[in-house]
């Protein structure tokens, strides 16, 4: 295998949403610096935006403040969030989005020129092109030096300190080391770890990208990096089949949420986005499912204009009403998702000070791999990508370092490792067996879709037990070519974030969010134990759990050690 | 769902292979022969983005049976002000959408 080495002063892994974003903001900030960017598809189409969105759903309209936004984000969750992150995000939610504009993005504006809000936090976009938007800004950095198609599997890490990663092409047989004095981990979320709501053929017609497979979270954990609110899990309500958004059908038209019986139930479970969720459950439970938007009856003008949005967005919605028939003539069912492990909608990722620097030293972290803030969607995720660049500016003008030794050796072993991987006994159970084998056992004993997300303690135990054995399995198994080994590479850090996940469930003995975290032996609210974080340090192969008291809103966090 | 690609109509620029966030699609043969193919069928997002990016409409769209589909496809060509939205059914035409490029969502 060819190898290739890379410095850079700034290394971002990742080049979604926070990550373009960090690269714009840290080139700007000082034009001398080496900073580079290492995508494993191409900036232009990757990650959460790649096949548009439909709204920017995080915005302070006017007559708001930032501690709205923040007030609001903090009840959705049941004040388990970090109060200091989501206002630091908020007061930069506005900037970041006039500079969307400014790089093409179309905002609705009304005659006098203002935006129109859908909402009281939400823009209307066309949010199509935005990716191709955002990577052109990019690319017409100087100092931006754009790396496609190079999956990052591990950092190089000593004595609690950056100095790189490495990663291998998906193509050729090309491995990759990065030296970088300064590094922004932008991987977004991680999809896949429970089974899909169609586990067949259309196994990755799933909300969050199948290819956001959370490596950022297991990196940080292999180095013990803290985490946190790993058990919050997001849990999306969408089309049936399609897997597509709702909240354009709800609002666009106005459709209320209704059961087979039509009887509209969205306001007998409440509003929060873990109770739109609960509610469609429990009917279902009830021998009330399926449920559905009702849409029935909209005008033929309406129906062209939800063609048209799904289009921009999620185009199968619309191909799939051209197939069967259009939302005027049909409702549209509803279902909710499997678990994913998203920093961008709950409050699960990287523990980190409000500078976003994570417990690694030089590691930043930014948009959905970053824990502690939900809610923060496009624009927050931009909004963090240019707080922690910022951070990461100064703080590769105020220290210098040189990587020790051990750092050459390090890169050396994750080479060999994959070279293991390439060479490992092909009849060993294949990786796909392990992937299914692992999104099985979570949504039997983990709280997946076939659970309707509730667990036991002794169920959790089983969980744990099973993905230990497919950890060992995973290691034995064969990678034929590099587009398989970072399959393999895949899988195996969803079963470590697997292992995480389990641990924080079993930790929080409390159910404070229905569905998210569902706990069937502790079905209630328990504010006197738990009105904190539950936090953990992988060491050792265990995951260790560590309780933290709330973060208030005006605290300057810094990390202790 | 997922993508076919037309092996007739393709010329192998390879722009779809680049630009697929998982990497799903690989280029094969040399030459004239040089061509785009779905090496992953079953691993489609269905984000369309290598099906907006291809500049000779090679690349058509469909929803699995196991999500409902039942033969409809979805072509996308793309200007700089408008996309083309083509569904057709079994040969048969279902319905062209162009959705403009600079005017934002009604919703
Ligand atoms: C389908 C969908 C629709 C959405 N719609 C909206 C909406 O309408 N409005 C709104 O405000 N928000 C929306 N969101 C939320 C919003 O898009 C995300 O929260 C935000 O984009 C996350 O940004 P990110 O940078 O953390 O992740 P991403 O933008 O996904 O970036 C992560 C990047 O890291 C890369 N990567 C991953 N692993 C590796 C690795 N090992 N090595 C190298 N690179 C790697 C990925 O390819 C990707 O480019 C939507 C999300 C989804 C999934
Ligand atoms: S639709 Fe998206 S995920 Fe599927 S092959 Fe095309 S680019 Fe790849
Ligand atoms: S983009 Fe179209 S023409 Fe180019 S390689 Fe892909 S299928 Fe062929």
């Amino acid at each position: 295998m060819e190898q290739k080495t890379i410095q850079a002063d700034l290394l971002i892994i990742g080049g979604g949403t926070a990550g373009c974003y960090a690269a714009i903001t840290a080139a700007k900030a000082d034009p001398q610096l080496k900073i580079v960017v290492v995508e494993k598809a191409d900036i232009r189409r990757s990650g959460c935006l790649a096949s548009g969105v439909n709204a920017l759903n995080a915005y302070i309209t006017p007559g708001h403040t930032p501690d709205f936004y923040v007030d609001y984000a903090k009840k959705d969750a049941d004040d388990i969030v970090r109060e200091d992150l989501l206002l630091t995000l908020s007061q930069r939610l506005n900037h970041v989005t006039a500079d969307l504009e400014t790089m093409g993005v179309p905002i609705l504006k009304d005659e006098a020129g203002h935006y129109v809000n859908r909402g009281p936090r939400n823009l209307k976009i066309n949010g199509e092109n935005i990716k191709p938007l955002l990577a052109r800004a990019t690319r017409r950095q100087r100092n931006v030096k754009i790396i496609n198609h190079v999956n990052i599997v591990d950092y190089l890490v000593a004595d609690h300190r950056i100095y790189g990663a490495v990663g291998f092409s998906p193509v050729t047989e090309t491995a990759y080391q990065f030296n970088a004095k300064a590094v922004i981990i932008a991987t977004g979320g991680a999809s896949g770890l429970y089974r899909p709501n169609n586990p067949g053929f259309s196994k990755h017609k799933m909300w969050y990208p199948p290819f956001n497979t959370g490596a950022g979270y297991a990196m940080g954990m292999r180095v013990g990096a803290e985490m946190t609110t790993f058990e919050m899990r997001f849990i999306a309500l969408r089309c049936k089949d399609t897997i597509a958004p709702v909240g354009t059908i709800a609002q666009g038209v106005g459709a209320k949420q209704v059961n087979a019986l039509g009887e509209v139930y969205e306001t007998k479970y409440g509003l929060k986005t873990s109770q739109r969720l609960y509610g469609t459950v429990q009917e279902n439970l009830a021998g009330r499912g399926p449920c559905y938007l009702k849409t029935t009856g909209i005008d033929h003008q309406k129906e062209e204009d939800l063609y048209h949005a799904y289009l921009n967005m999620a185009p199968g919605q619309t191909l799939k009403w051209l197939e069967n028939g259009g939302p005027s003539q049909q409702n549209v069912a509803i279902e909710g998702t499997e678990p994913y492990i998203v920093g961008g909608h709950t409050a699960s990722g990287y523990w980190v000070s409000t500078n976003r620097e994570t417990t690694i030293h030089g590691l930043f972290a930014a948009g959905d791999v970053a824990g502690g803030a939900p809610q923060k969607y496009v624009t927050g995720a931009l909004a963090e990508g240019e707080i922690a660049a910022q951070a990461a500016v100064k703080q590769l003008h105020e220290t210098t370092r040189t990587a020790p030794v051990t750092i050459q050796t390090q890169a050396e072993q994750l080479f060999a490792q994959a070279q293991q991987y390439l060479h490992n006994d092909p009849t060993a159970p294949s990786i796909r067996t392990v992937e299914t084998a692992m999104q099985l056992a979570m949504d039997q004993y983990a709280g997946g879709i076939s659970q309707h997300y509730g667990y036991t303690e002794a169920q959790l135990t089983t969980a744990q037990a099973k993905i230990a054995e497919l950890q060992a399995q995973i290691e034995q198994a064969f990678a034929p070519d590099m587009h398989q080994l970072m399959s393999l590479y895949e899988v195996r850090e969803r079963l470590l974030i697997c292992q995480c996940v389990i641990a924080h469930l079993a930790a929080r003995k409390e159910t404070r969010w229905h569905c998210f975290a569902e706990n069937l032996d502790y079905p209630d609210l328990d504010d006197q134990q738990y009105h904190r974080y539950v936090n953990s340090v992988y060491h050792n192969g265990k995951v260790e759990i560590r309780f933290r008291n709330l973060v208030k809103r005006a605290d300057v966090y810094e990390h202790q050690n | 769902m997922s993508i076919r690609i037309d092996r007739d109509k393709c010329d192998g620029c390879g722009l779809c292979a680049k630009i697929c966030p998982g990497n799903l699609i690989r280029m094969e043969g040399e030459g004239k022969n040089r061509k785009a193919v779905m090496a992953y069928p079953d691993e489609c997002w269905g984000c369309m983005s290598c099906v907006k990016v291809c500049p000779h409409q090679a690349i058509e769209y469909y929803l699995g049976e196991d999500i409902g589909g039942k033969g409809g496809t979805l072509q996308a060509k793309v200007n700089r002000k408008a996309i083309e939205w083509t569904a057709c059914q079994k040969g048969c035409l279902l319905e062209k959408i162009i959705t403009s490029r600079e005017a934002s969502n009604k919703y």
